[in-house]
Formats: C-alpha cells, structure tokens, sequence
C-alpha cells in the first residue's frame, strides 16, 4: 500500500517532501549515490510544479511512495490541479551549448530522466500526475 | 546551506557548505549578486557542499558569467556526487573544476 503526503504547492515545503521520500531508504540499505539521485529527482519534480502548476499561486501536492523489495524499488508519484504540462514533452536541452547560450530551462526534468530507471506522465481526472520508478542498490 | 565568505584583496573565497538545494540557492544568488564588486578570484570552496540541484547550477552558472566579465572563478574539492550532476548536465565544460 503507498504512503501518501498532501501538501501545498509551495517551496517552504521542500524539506518535508525530502523527509517524506528519504523515509524508507535506510531500511532499504540504500547507497549513498542511489539515496541522491532519489532526492535530487524528487526536488527537481516537487520544486517544478510550486513553480509552474499554480499560475494563481495557491495549489496542493500529493506525492505517494510505494516500495517493492524484490528487486527493491522505490516510487514515487506526484499529482497537481494545476495546468496540464507533460515535462517529458521539454526538449532536451543543449548540453553543449557555449556559457553565454546556455539555456536555463529544462534542466531540471533533463536531471530527473538521467537519474532514474523510469518516468511516466499521465493527465488523469483532471490531474498532472508523475511517477518515477527507481531501484534500490 | 551554509556559506562563510573569506576576503583577501580582490580574491574572495566562498565556502559552501550542506545542501545547495532549491531553497539555498536563493541565499546563494544574492550572495552572487550583492557581493562580487571589486572581486577579480572567485573560488568556490566545495569540501562540505554534499548536494546540488538545478536550481544550484543556476547559481554557478550566473556567477560564472559575471566572474568572465571581471576576473576568473573556480570550483574546488568538489565531492564525487556533486560532480556526477555537473558532468551530467554538461557544467564540468562551461566552469572550472579543480581537484
């Protein structure tokens, strides 16, 4: 069964969400490496919607964790009310471009799919809801 | 977060120290923007940093920008996990990394 936590979309609750999905990780004997890209995916995702979600400012977050222990898997999935926006449509920003061109959105969602095993968007019931999928080693 | 500042001549040191996530970094842009007059060595002392987010990058990323106009900037000891992000993210080209 998953553990849910609903919040409101904004930035002051970014430790909660951290202390929400880092929760089982140590049961899990989770690395070091593994246990960061964890957190740094889930910041990426949690801070995108209190930034984008709620053009009117005021909206909530539910995130829910389930574990699986074999393999041992953590997911996470995140839902919002706010405008319907696939990250995944982002493209990829350019890497390679030079300091001054540098682009400065996109690298947040570019992050979350580099560092976990799978990422999903749906727009359910009128819902932007993320899920990631990530092994535990 | 935690940022100390360390000032000798027009070489400022800036040690930074816990996680730059999100909320940090908005501490550490205004450091950025408020405390770089007259600097010409910007070194970014990353020993303690255990954490970045993109929002973090952002921050290196201006400072950077800045430091071309005025002098150089240098990110040092920075630790395997921080620097799997800036690889990642291509920022290990457009900064100065030193061991």
């Amino acid at each position: 069964m998953a553990d849910v936590l609903c919040l409101d979309a904004v930035l002051k609750n970014l430790p909660a969400v951290m202390a929400f999905v880092d929760a089982p990780l140590a049961e899990l004997q989770c690395s070091p490496k593994v246990k960061n890209n964890i957190e740094l995916s889930a910041e990426e995702i949690f801070v995108n919607i209190v930034q984008y979600a709620y053009p009117s400012g005021e909206g909530t977050v539910v995130v829910e964790r389930w574990v699986e222990t074999a393999p041992p898997t953590l997911w996470l999935t995140f839902r919002d009310h706010g405008t319907p926006y696939d990250p995944l449509q982002h493209p990829t920003p350019d890497l390679e471009a030079k300091l001054e061109e540098r682009p400065i959105g996109g690298l947040g969602i570019y992050l979350v799919r580099s560092l976990v095993d799978e990422v999903r968007y749906e727009y359910l019931d009128g819902q932007n809801v993320l899920t990631i999928k990530k092994h535990i080693i | 977060m935690e940022i100390t500042r360390e000032a000798i001549d027009d070489t400022l040191t800036l040690r930074l120290s816990g996680r730059l996530d999100t909320l940090a970094a908005e501490a550490f842009d205004k450091v950025i923007d408020q405390e770089l007059t007259g600097v010409r060595e910007l070194i970014l002392d990353c020993s303690d940093l255990e954490y970045v987010a993109s929002s973090g990058l952002r921050t290196f990323l201006k400072a950077q920008k800045r430091m071309n106009r005025q002098g150089s900037m240098v990110l040092r000891h920075v630790n395997e996990m921080v620097k799997e992000v800036l690889v990642m993210t291509g920022f290990n080209d457009l900064l100065t990394i030193e061991k």
